[in-house]
């Protein structure tokens, strides 16, 4: 009995050494990860401007769906109209009528692509593309991409000055 | 009355009160100082009544005070490891904060195992010795992994994402692009590695010799055969110079050519472009990036981090 008072005492006191229950944060806590979306996602945003983004979005995937294969592709033809305007926008701040109607043509047959079969939608709740459409992605931006070049060389080409003739020797020029 | 004696009766008092006076501020001062030196150590005075005020609670920071050396200072802080282990960890912070902590053998040693694998803190505590040790991310985490302390490179994460996924890595990074959605910052940061550059620099005084000679001559005569003449120059030309010069080897930075997304609970103004930044972060896993417009390419892949902590390294690297 008195053995069995002693034992409970000494084990009472032996754990309260100070030594502090594991956190989240320690060294020797699992792994943590955050798998939620960066800035960084690709949206039409970085459709408009170009720019280096990440395919990552908030999706769950779900069995083929004809419906969802359809709403997908209305939902990225539903962006190429303001995107292609933007896209052929020149520098007085005009769309370019002609390259805005060849930029929605080819917007529209890229926009075919981007049914993902109905296995997911193109876009999550915030407009982040997934991960399933970066072949989508990258179609429609290699069409506005090859818009803002038109504008861009066509303005180069209107905007050259007409160059003077030199005058040659012997001439005189006031 | 003797004018003497009334001199020496007004004296006396108060060559009494200077001697008490002395006395007290002896005893002042030893009491207080023998406080600061070890506090827990000392026995409590005896009969010492209950009514009086409890010890004052142990202070990380006036410990730490007492100590530039940060050899002495761990060691002191090892010495709460029986008394207290919450004293002994909030010492050996302190020392991290107080004096230029390079210690990390020290720090990683088996007294502070217990610490360090299950403090909260211990891993920020380790990337802020790394920084101040110079930020050689590499060579640092040899000894981090040499004891077993989960803290690994970028450059193993990215070659086995599922492995180290929501692990801690250190990185030596600059920050490059920022972009913000609902607050929360993303920054793209650009690995650096450290190296060095090696270059000859001048010691003391060199000394530097020009000399220049012109000798020209002209010889004329006449002889029995017939006359004739004789013309010639000789310049010449010396150049010394003595010196002494010895190596020197200058801290550089290079990109390692890895790239990665961070993290930042809120925007930060002091992680600036431009500079080198020591990072704990935990490993997000990777992400596929738009840059590639090649259809079949898969495109390039990107490790996404959550920063932890930063700190700015030291100019002076610790091996």
């Amino acid at each position: 009995m008195l053995t069995v008072v002693f034992l409970s005492l000494l084990l009472g006191a032996a754990p309260n050494d100070g030594s502090p229950a594991s956190s989240p944060q320690s060294l020797e806590a699992p792994p943590v990860a955050d798998e939620s979306p960066t800035a960084w996602a690709c949206t039409a945003d970085t459709l408009r401007s170009g720019k280096t983004c990440v395919f990552e979005a908030e999706l769950t995937a779900s069995s083929p769906n004809k419906e969802q294969g359809a709403s997908n592709v209305r939902t990225i033809q539903e962006l190429g109209r303001p995107l292609c305007a933007e896209a052929a926008r020149t520098g007085e701040g005009k769309p370019d009528r002609n390259l805005a109607a060849t930029c929605e043509k080819k917007y529209a047959a890229a926009a075919e692509r981007c049914d993902l079969e109905g296995t997911v939608p193109v876009v999550d709740g915030k407009g982040r593309f997934a991960l399933a459409a970066r072949a989508c992605y990258r179609a429609i931006s290699g069409v506005l991409q090859e818009t803002q070049m038109s504008v861009t060389v066509g303005k180069a080409g209107t905007s050259t000055p007409k160059s003077e003739p030199r005058p040659s020797r012997g001439e005189a020029s006031l | 009355m003797n004018p003497d004696i009334l001199i020496s009766s007004k004296h006396q008092p108060s060559r009494y009160a200077w001697a008490l006076i002395c006395a007290l501020a002896m005893t002042g001062c030893a009491t207080s100082r023998a406080t600061e030196v070890d506090v827990r150590d000392s026995p409590p005075p005896p009969g010492q009544a209950a009514t009086e005020l409890p010890p004052d609670p142990f202070n990380p920071q006036t410990f730490a005070s007492q100590y530039s050396n940060p050899t002495s200072c761990e060691w002191q802080a090892r010495r709460y490891l029986r008394t207290s282990r919450d004293d002994a960890w909030a010492a050996l912070k302190a020392c991290v904060e107080s004096t230029h902590f390079t210690l990390l053998q020290a720090l990683t040693s088996r007294t502070w195992t217990n610490e360090i694998r299950t403090r909260p803190e211990a891993a920020a505590l380790i990337a802020k010795v790394v920084a101040m040790r110079g930020g050689s991310v590499e060579g640092d985490l040899r000894l981090l992994n040499e004891q077993r302390l989960p803290i690994f490179s970028l450059s193993a994460a990215m070659a086995q994402p599922d492995t180290y996924k929501g692990r801690y890595v250190l990185v030596r990074a600059q920050v490059g692009d920022v972009r913000t959605e609902d607050e929360k910052p993303t920054v793209w940061l650009v690995e650096q590695e450290l190296g060095s550059v090696a270059s000859e620099q001048q010691v003391g005084v060199a000394v530097r010799k020009d000399s220049a000679s012109n000798f020209a001559g002209n010889l004329s005569g006449e002889t029995s055969l017939g006359g004739g003449n004789v013309g010639g120059s000789l310049s010449k030309s010396k150049s010394t110079r003595e010196g002494s010069t010895v190596l020197r080897y200058d801290n550089i930075s290079n990109d390692t050519g890895r790239e990665a997304l961070g993290r930042l609970p809120k925007a930060d103004p002091f992680l600036a472009p431009g500079r080198d930044f020591v990072i704990l972060a935990r490993f997000d896993g990777m992400r596929t990036t738009s840059g590639s417009l090649d259809e079949d390419d898969e495109g390039p892949r990107i490790p996404v981090l959550s920063i932890v902590s930063y700190y700015i390294p030291h100019p002076l690297v610790v091996y």
